[in-house]
């Protein structure tokens, strides 16, 4: 039998008691990368070709579903339930036995029912955590999965303006896209620690590859309040993409500094945030007045979360970046900022793994990190559209370490390989590129450019060190980069004495 | 009645070329639109798709009939409703036909999907005729919470009398239409049954789950049942067969075989073990309905069934509060959507979006919408919600808990559908809502309990009908089948009604 | 087969088998006073509450409505405060009469709406888009 023992209801900020000068509570909604909608078929993201056309029509992926339609019902998507737990894995949550839904009831043009379809008894996951570089940990209080409204354009580009407007146009291609909402709790003391906080759960999100970061959005509300009001709340709603609510959560504490400073008195508060001015605003929201009337959604059914789905999950789980940075500081003594940024973008740090089993990992960092980095860069390319791999990498790097090339020839030949791939060892030994070892020859070219350069060598003499840089350019040229410039330098040095 | 012709019957003549399916469903259209000014049984006529559903079906009788395509044949004899004309209560949506949930505020919505009842019933060759009256999105147990702007359909056998509601059209024109025909019904609390008892049809509703409501107008999703109305169990029983089965756009449809309904009817009720629910034949039912079912049940008896008085508690005395309780806190929830956006009733788009709501809603919903949808709201407003709504849903659990030891003794429960026969219209208007809630005193307990129920008529009192109720456990709706086409050997199938 | 008795001709409240909430005070009276909904909860059935009610589901009720509602709310609210009677303290709630579980669908994209079915139903829309009421700030 379906029968559910409703739970107690989940945290209360207002019992919480406070001590730090600000106080800030994060509500993250994640659009999960999913093929289809949560509980329809339609596409939650324009094709390639509609995309390179431009041509993402409004209301063009919709269905009875999703339009909220009457005799239509939603079915589940179970990519969904696939892709939140392993978020709420990451996140180190308790999980649910069963994973049920609810109504969520409010008026609002963007909502295609009128309800939203989202988690309120029993939320999928709960009691997690997120630990930040600091090693702080920021509790998760919930992680559950609930549908998108449509999306409102408003006649004046923003909510700011939207009363002086006489009407909003609706695009319900957004509506019904899954989303994950993630409550912390109120935690998180300063506006820097938030931004710690969210960089970490992209690389999370990056990790687990539920979300498209290209084209899929981030929004979240937060709770802001500091020591000298006594704590009043204010909520800043609906901020788009982690940049901005960082901003907003800058702007939101200095705006309630000043006004406390200033005397006033502050009051519990619902807010917009307008990226264009770069300031939060009162708004009357919907749901200022609203008694959300929670039911169960008995067009649903309950899904059990079995320990064989678990295990599945946990088997599909990748080993997520605080584990690789760990690694990579303690077994291959790499610098922890090193670390970070290798971890930082999962193929970057799967490379990087590759690599370093058949090259010095010291070695291996600093050119993945920098060098490679570098010319994709330079050249527009993400991990994605990278040609080569760790064959051509752990070839390259051999060579370094073996000293058969500079690491001049190198950088060189790592900015061709990047645009068209081919084998690093062939082509030295085709072009020879071999590094100038004979220190004899440098010495000769070292004696051929002091003679061509006098007036230069006269400058040095007189005390210009840029001078002799200028010299072992030269000698640099001369030898096509296959000289190392640390050994022109003490034979250059040795023969201006 | 007795001029209609069985389903089997007109099949098997549509087949030899001896009726003509386009000149059958002519004359049902016209009889439609010619009781229709009367007896207000149709918000709908859907001439134009059922001409082209027969014309189309005429194609392939007369192609096969003409090349003396065996095959063919064949594929078409498989086909259950082949010609059959069905009605449609106007909640279940068709395709392209304004389908309104009997409601102002969908006036004018075409949709753009079929109801897979539809679907189902159409590939087995079903022709569709019209959208049939309600109440109001389902809210009313005799059909005179008619949306604004909707007429009232009169009782079959007297003007003056209900149909009973809320699937009155469907039912009503089962009862009068000279010519083969079954509708499609609906129940939340004793829909199907109710106004089959009181037009003298026979009414089944299933499990819950049994039939997908994909492409009904949701009253509340964990009660809300299709079924079948005929004017006999062998034609209820060959519409629940093509409609019946788990469908993957609902997901409250049951993985459960679905049996060959048809084949019950006429198998023999010996050892059939009835349960006789003795509190619903004694004080505040009326002594002829009461008569005339313990009439249904010894010629029950008579074919070796046997029987037992047995008590039945929660589902009678708490029926009623515990079903609306839920049923208003779902109904609430569903009729949300409807505010002048996307579809339906518009007003001009003035005001903020609250204002706009509101407008619409006020302007045309009827007075019981709007008591049920507040209701509903009130059951689930914080503070509320947990001695209301939650508390009903535990209370479901004990109704059924009691149901399933009585199905652990017994086969079937019966009782009358209903307390009363038809009442007329005026003493209907003297009723306060709570007693019309009250007439769903015998039928909110199998509803609450999702079990399939059906009424089969056993006899008239000063012309009007009554009907006998028989519960049976989850997923039995064969023996339901069996009991009606037991009931009727007594009565006559389809005669009763014409004593 | 229980005595028949002769029902009146009239249609009367159909089943006395439900108490009136006056009856149902009085035969507990000798055991336990069971208390109402209104008496555990507090519920004061009046204007304000009806008119709070209606705001949440965006209706506006003349003032006649809103009166008769009062009476009819009081009325229907003391007849169903007897569910809250029925102990249910280890009872589980249920979500459908009947058990059903784990349906779910692939993740596979189907067709939606050409962008003019969609539209079809309505007379606010604009450039593929609907057209909705002005949102407050």
């Amino acid at each position: 039998m379906a029968k559910i023992v409703p739970m107690a209801k989940t945290v209360n900020t207002a019992t919480e008691i406070f001590t730090s000068d600000v106080v800030i509570g994060l509500e993250i909604h994640v659009q999960l990368d999913t093929e289809s909608k949560l509980f329809c078929g339609c596409a939650t993201q324009p094709t390639k070709k509609q995309r390179e056309q431009g041509q993402d029509v409004p209301n063009s992926r919709t269905c009875e579903v999703c339009l909220g339609m009457p005799g239509s019902k939603p079915v589940f998507n179970e990519k969904v339930l696939q892709y939140a737990l392993k978020l709420c894995l990451a996140l180190n949550c308790a999980i649910a036995p069963e994973l049920i839904f609810s109504r969520k009831s409010y008026f609002y043009p963007d909502l295609a029912k009128n309800y939203q379809i989202t988690q309120y008894e029993k939320p999928l996951g709960s009691n997690g955590f997120l630990t930040l570089p600091t090693g702080k940990k920021v509790g998760i209080t919930r992680v559950h999965i609930e549908e998108d409204p449509a999306s409102l354009v408003h006649p004046g580009g923003n909510l700011a303006n939207a009363s002086s407007a006489s009407s909003v146009l609706i695009d319900y291609n957004r509506s019904g896209i899954p989303l994950c909402e993630i409550v912390t709790t109120p935690t998180i003391t300063n506006p820097e620690e938030a931004r710690a906080f969210m960089n970490k759960l992209i690389i999370i999100l990056h990790y687990l590859g539920i979300f498209d970061e290209k084209n899929s959005v981030i929004k979240a509300d937060a709770n802001i309040s500091i020591k000298k009001s006594g704590y009043i709340r204010s909520e800043v709603k609906n901020v788009t993409g982690f940049k901005e609510i960082e901003r907003a959560l800058f702007y939101e504490v200095g705006r309630q500094q000043k006004a406390v400073d200033s005397g006033e008195r502050l009051v519990l508060d619902t807010r917009g945030w307008d990226p264009n001015k770069g300031l939060t605003f009162r708004m009357r929201t919907k749901e200022t007045e609203a008694d959300y009337g929670y039911i169960l959604d008995t067009d649903l059914v309950a899904i059990d979360v079995t320990q064989d789905l678990l295990t599945q999950i946990k088997h599909e789980m990748p080993e997520l970046a605080d584990a690789k940075i760990a690694k990579y500081t303690d077994q291959h003594g790499i610098s922890k900022l090193d670390a970070e940024v290798l971890a930082q973008e999962k193929k970057l740090a799967e490379l990087f793994e590759k690599v370093s089993k058949k090259v010095d990992p010291l070695l291996a960092a600093k050119w993945l990190r920098r060098e490679l980095v570098r010319v994709m860069n330079y050249n527009k390319q993400t991990f994605d559209d990278l040609l080569i791999d760790e064959t051509h990498m752990i070839e390259l790097l051999d060579l370094i370490e073996k000293k058969v090339i500079t690491e001049h020839v190198a950088q060189r030949l790592l900015e061709q390989l990047i645009v068209k791939p081919f084998s690093p060892k062939a082509y030295v030994q085709k072009q020879g590129l071999g590094a100038l070892s004979d220190n004899k020859q440098i010495e000769k070219i070292c004696k051929e450019v002091i003679a061509e350069n006098p007036s230069v060598v006269q400058d040095y003499k007189k005390g210009n060190e840029k001078s002799l840089h200028f010299l072992i350019g030269q000698v640099m040229r001369k030898t096509q980069g296959k000289a190392t410039p640390k050994e022109v330098n003490e034979i250059m040095k040795k023969l201006l004495k | 009645m007795a001029d209609a012709l069985s389903i089997i019957a007109l099949k098997q003549k549509l087949l030899t070329g001896e009726l003509d399916v386009v000149e059958h469903t002519e004359m049902i259209l016209q009889e439609a639109e010619k009781l229709n000014p009367s007896y207000h049984y149709f918000n709908v006529i859907s001439s134009n798709l059922a001409r082209v559903q027969a014309q189309e079906l005429r194609r392939e009788i007369q192609t096969a009939l003409k090349l003396k395509d065996k095959k063919k044949l064949q594929v078409l004899q498989q086909k259950k409703l082949l010609g059959i004309p069905i009605s449609v209560k106007d909640a279940i949506c068709v395709k392209g036909v304004e389908s309104t949930a009997g409601s102002r505020i969908l006036k004018g919505y075409l949709p753009p999907f079929n109801a897979t009842v539809i679907s189902r019933s159409v590939n087995e060759g079903g022709i569709i005729i019209g959208k049939t009256s309600q109440d109001e999105f389902g809210f009313g147990g005799f059909n005179v919470n008619v949306g604004l702007g909707y007429q009232v359909p009169k009782n079959p056998f007297d003007k003056n009398r209900t149909t009973g509601g809320s699937s009155g059209g469907g039912s009503g024109f089962t009862q009068l239409t000279k010519y083969t025909h079954v509708s499609l019904t609906e129940s939340t609390g004793g829909s199907i049954v109710e106004p089959a008892a009181f037009c003298g049809v026979v009414g089944l509703c299933p499990t819950y789950g049994r039939v997908s409501r994909y492409g009904l107008m949701d009253f509340a999703n964990s009660l809300d049942k299709i079924g079948a109305t005929g004017k006999t169990t062998a034609d209820v029983a060959v519409l629940l067969q093509s409609i019946a089965g788990f469908d993957q756009k609902n997901a409250t449809t049951a993985d459960v075989p679905v049996e060959d309904y048809s084949s019950f009817v006429g198998k023999p009720i010996k050892g059939l073990k009835i349960g006789v629910v003795s509190v619903a034949f004694g004080d505040g039912t009326d002594s002829f309905v009461a008569e005339r079912v313990w009439k249904g049940i010894k010629s029950l008896e008579s074919q070796g069934a046997s029987y037992e008085e047995v008590n039945l508690d929660l589902p009678i005395t708490m029926g009623v509060p515990t079903y609306y309780l839920i049923a208003t806190s779902e109904a609430s929830t569903n009729l949300a959507k409807y505010c002048g956006l996307r579809y339906g009733k518009h007003e001009p788009l003035e005001g903020s979006f609250n204002e706009y709501f509101t407008q619409v809603r006020s302007k045309n919903l009827g007075e019981e919408a709007k008591r049920r949808i507040m209701l509903g709201t009130f059951a689930r407003m914080a503070g509320y919600r947990d001695a209301c709504y939650l508390q009903a849903l535990k209370v479901r659990t004990k109704m059924i808990e009691e149901y399933k030891k009585l199905f652990t003794k017994y086969d079937v429960l019966m009782t009358p559908t209903a307390p009363i026969v038809a009442p007329k219209f005026d003493e209907i208007a003297k009723l306060t809502p709570l007693q019309h809630y009250m007439i769903d005193i015998f039928t909110v307990g199998p509803n609450i309990a999702g079990l399939p129920h059906i009424s089969v008529p056993v006899g008239k009192q000063n012309g009007m009908p009554v009907g006998a109720l028989a519960i049976a456990d989850h997923f039995k709706e064969s023996t339901l089948i069996k009991l009606g086409g037991a009931l009727e050997k007594t009565c006559g199938a389809g005669q009763c009604a014409c004593d | 087969m229980p005595t028949p008795r002769r029902a009146p001709e009239q249609l009367k409240q159909p089943s006395t088998r439900q108490q009136t909430p006056q009856q149902t005070r009085q035969q507990t009276q000798t055991q336990q006073e069971a208390p109402t909904l209104q008496q555990t909860h507090k519920i004061i059935v009046d204007e304000q509450l009806i008119t709070t009610v209606a705001r949440n589901a965006r209706l506006a009720l003349t003032p006649a409505e809103t009166k008769r509602f009062v009476v009819q709310f009081k009325e229907i609210l003391d007849a169903f405060s007897k569910v809250s009677k029925v102990p249910t303290n280890d009872v589980a709630l249920m979500i459908h009469p009947v058990p059903l579980k784990n349906v779910m669908r692939q993740d596979i994209v189907k067709p939606s709406f050409p962008v003019e079915t969609a539209l079809a139903n309505t007379q606010h829309k604009k450039d593929n888009y609907f057209k909705g009421p002005r949102i407050v700030s």
